[in-house]
């Protein structure tokens, strides 16, 4: 299955990528931005910027003053969202075809022209720290952070992409200014059209909006290496409520490591096949941690997660104990499983059974425009389209003893952090009439 | 969007079986895929209080093994094809979820029949839904937005009002279940009576009717009836509740007063006002000052649920402690605003046109069609429904607003939940 079939890619002068797809299937357009700067761009004091430079990409032009932009696509029975993560920066705007230009027109303006008012800024730091508070109050939130930090150490996927509560406090307009000004460039960016157009028509019309930005310097790539893991780490976080929590995760390799892919079939096998997003449906309820934590009955929710990333990231299992049952049952269960995977090989049936999910799910995920959209820029950004391309053919060659040789390469005891939550007070109640 | 391409009774196949259960087919030769949506007319509604929570946990139920299949066989078998069915229970219906790929819909079909007519509740997995549903009810315990939600209910509902109770029930009623209760619930109320299930996909309307025949034809049930409601009397004067939680960084906070069901006149202007309220754009004038002026939350939003019940109407936002008082006063008197002043004709087009513009993203997927054709079944609106929506959401004047908005929400009188950490400052 080709992935790629009708994608075309262009290059403005000014080093603006372009990746575009015809889809007549319905009367609307998803035009997506992506920029290569996220939280790994990032160094101590100011973490959280790329995030909140998003935010404040919404916060106005001369053309487009601070609130219009949200009125003007509404207006226009569009939808529209950004996202900031680890390794990119992305906005979106999926508009009724005939009203694409807008989206055009909005996304050149702000790749240069956002203002940055000193009193916007004000206002959206209490936003941004009540961002952080809404995910602070929520206990998986709390551990796969602490998690996050203790299996990280010196690259900056070690902090999360909100940042560091104190940085959020102390970060001045000239930090946000700055850091938008160094990434925000046609040659760091990458525009992704999906939708009902006609090819010749819209590189003529990205090329009027975008063509006439400068491209720019670019800082260096950061180089800073994760130093390898040389024995266990583990946290106990105590807390709120009635309900434990445990994650293990473990040093994973980057999306375009050979090892990759034996991690996607590897996570497969254990929780599921998961779907490069949109729409997708569960898979792991057949799958080995589901049947020996879930249906045992120890677990009520537990599974593995697997991500694309420019740089080695993290490998994760999560769990939420089931009541009356200790972590360390749930721990326990989980390296039966990981040692499982160390000493046996995977049966053909289970390898096949990933690839048709694999295959199902990236079919569902092409439903809707927008979604395809979302995973041209992503591959993009993240690897290349022909990545991208090649996935499923790449996946269906993952062998059993590749899956076995990256459980006992990644899933050593040595190599792991252990993350525990522990619950202890509850709450009291008020009432007046 | 074309008036072409929406959805109606030129391309919708409506197909009643003798048995009762409504088919409804809207092909889709896009993606070679199939999206099923079902309704069944039994819900929460039908639980007695001391079974709080029955119902949804009958829906899991359904899913845990049949007369021929084992769950591990079920998921197995799904799962081997990358297809899904879910079953999860509202107040008033229970919803079947499948999808699949288009070659696999005879077999979603007959998974889908085999799970709605011949669940075995194995005890075992009793057991082991009981544990997941306590589990989650005591992570809403400790979740700010659900316990203001929760509380926002029992306040706004009288005690045995449907929309008074949390769908999962609550720990004391869930513990006392037992399979013998799940098994009779099932009995008395499972029917293909007042049920539907709406396909959507690449397939062959005739071809989908006659396997959905085949896999349901022998369905059996009788006549079901919906309980009547206690009546609903507005509140006389503010009531607040707070759920103190002391670990936590922010507290939400929600406003409410009741509102319309789904078939009520008003549901339009309704939908209209609220959308300007706190929805448009980023989350309408309540987002433009509780969020983008004063920085206050990162979410602040107003929703209008209307079912075959009348629903809650409110206002929510997730703030700092200290900031709770001055958030609440912000949004009241955005709603006194509402009220006293007609809005501009700009700022209402501006809704309109988000509420109609949006549809065709919403008809882009198989499921989205789904749901919109699954909704005018269940609400009887007539499968030619779409073509005349846009019309029905220009037709609301700015008159109109500021009727439903004296007519339902109240600055003076209103419920008041909050869920949060103590104010660090005096509260």
């Amino acid at each position: 299955m080709k992935l790629l079939r009708d994608v075309q890619r262009f290059q403005l002068d000014n080093g603006l990528t372009l990746l575009l797809k015809e889809v007549h299937s319905a009367p609307v357009i998803s035009f997506w931005i992506w920029y290569r700067v996220g939280s790994r761009n990032e160094v101590p004091g100011i973490t959280g910027v790329s995030h909140w430079v998003e935010h404040m990409q919404f916060k106005g032009s001369k053309r487009f003053p601070a609130g219009t932009y949200d009125r003007l696509f509404s207006h226009e029975g569009g939808v529209f969202n950004a996202m900031t993560w680890m390794d990119y920066t992305a906005f979106f705007e999926t508009l009724p075809a005939d009203k694409i230009l807008l989206s055009l027109d909005v996304e050149s303006d702000r790749m240069v022209n956002s203002l940055f008012d000193p009193e916007e800024v004000a206002s959206e730091r209490s936003v941004i720290i009540s961002e952080r508070s809404m995910y602070e109050n929520q206990p998986p939130f709390l551990l796969s952070e602490e998690v996050q930090n203790l299996a990280i150490k010196a690259h900056p996927y070690h902090h999360e992409v909100i940042g560091w509560l104190s940085d959020l406090q102390t970060m001045t307009r000239d930090d946000l200014y700055n850091h938008y000004r160094r990434y925000y460039a046609p040659n760091n960016a990458v525009a992704v059209a999906v939708g009902d157009f006609q090819m010749g028509e819209m590189v003529a019309a990205i090329e009027r909006y975008f063509g006439p930005l400068p491209a720019q310097p670019l800082p260096p790539q950061s180089v800073v290496q994760e130093p390898p893991q040389r024995g266990e780490r583990r946290v106990t976080l105590r807390g709120a409520g009635q309900v434990v929590y445990v994650n293990l995760a473990f040093q994973a390799p980057p999306a375009k490591a050979e090892d990759y892919l034996p991690m996607v079939v590897l996570d497969g096998i254990l929780s599921g096949a998961k779907s490069v997003g949109g729409q997708s449906v569960a898979t792991g309820r057949s799958a080995r941690i589901y049947r020996s934590l879930v249906s045992s009955g120890i677990a009520v929710e537990a599974g593995s997660w697997f991500t694309a990333t420019l740089d080695p990231f993290l490998f994760f299992f999560s769990a939420t104990v089931a009541p009356e049952h200790p972590a360390e049952e749930v721990e326990n269960a989980f390296w039966r499983e990981i040692d499982r995977m160390r000493n046996e090989l995977v049966s053909l049936e289970e390898l096949t059974k990933v690839l048709k999910q694999s295959k199902a799910q990236f079919i569902y995920s092409n439903e809707s425009v927008t979604s395809q959209a979302r995973w041209l820029g992503f591959s993009e950004v993240i690897a290349s389209t022909e990545w991208f391309d090649s996935y499923l053919d790449r996946l269906a060659a993952v062998t059993a003893a590749d899956v076995q040789r990256v459980a006992q390469t990644y899933l050593q005891r040595e190599k792991c952090t252990v993350g525990y939550y522990l619950p202890e007070r509850a709450q009291q109640e008020e009432t007046d009439a | 969007m074309r008036e072409s391409s929406l959805p109606s009774n030129r391309d919708i196949v409506r197909h009643e079986m003798d048995n009762g259960l409504v088919l409804l087919v809207r092909e889709n030769h896009a993606a070679p895929t199939v999206v099923i949506e079902g309704a069944i007319a039994v819900g929460s509604v039908h639980e007695i209080m001391r079974n709080a929570g029955l119902a949804a946990l009958t829906a899991q139920m359904l899913r845990r093994g049949t007369k021929n299949y084992t769950f591990e066989k079920l998921n197995e078998t799904l799962e081997e094809v990358g297809a899904s069915i879910e079953v999860s229970a509202g107040r008033r219906g229970t919803s079947l979820h499948g999808m699949a790929l288009s070659e696999d819909v005879r077999l979603l079909l007959d998974l889908l029949a085999e799970v709605v007519q011949h669940p075995a509740f194995p005890p075992e997995q009793f057991h082991i839904v009981k544990q997941q549903i306590l589990s989650q009810l005591r992570e809403q315990m400790n979740d700010t937005r659900a316990m203001a939600l929760l509380t926002l209910r029992t306040l706004l509902f009288p005690f045995g009002h449907p929309n008074a109770r949390n769908i999962l029930g609550d720990p004391k009623t869930v513990s006392q279940l037992r399979p013998l209760d799940v098994a009779q619930f099932y009995a008395l109320n499972f029917t293909p009576h007042g049920a539907h299930l709406v396909i959507v996909g690449d397939v062959k309307a005739g071809e989908v009717i006659a396997m959905a025949e085949d896999a349901f034809g022998s369905w059996r049930g009788g006549e079901m009836t919906q309980p009547e409601m206690p009546e609903l009397l507005r509140a006389k004067e503010i009531h607040r509740h707070r759920v103190v939680m002391p670990d936590k960084t922010q507290s939400d906070v929600i406003l409410g007063w009741l509102g319309v069901r789904r078939l009520d006149q008003d549901w339009m202007a309704v939908n209209v006002a609220n959308t300007l309220l706190g929805r448009f754009g980023m989350g309408g004038r309540l987002g433009n000052t509780v969020r983008e002026k004063k920085g206050l939350a990162y979410y602040v939003y107003s929703s209008a649920e209307a079912g075959i019940d009348v629903g809650p109407w409110l206002a929510a936002a997730g703030v700092a402690p200290q900031n709770v008082r001055q958030t609440v006063k912000i949004m009241l008197a955005e709603i006194k605003r509402l009220q006293e002043e007609p809005v501009p004709g700009e700022e209402l087009a501006d809704s309109q046109a988000y509420i109609t513009g949006t549809l065709p993203l919403q008809l882009e997927t198989n499921h989205g069609v789904a749901n919109v054709i699954s909704n005018m079944e269940w609400y009887k609106l007539g499968l030619d429904y779409l073509l005349s929506y846009s019309d029905e959401v220009w037709q609301v004047t700015p008159a109109d607003v500021q009727r439903v908005a004296r007519k339902y929400l109240d600055p003076d009188v209103y419920v008041l939940a909050t869920a949060g950490p103590v104010s660090r400052a005096r509260r």
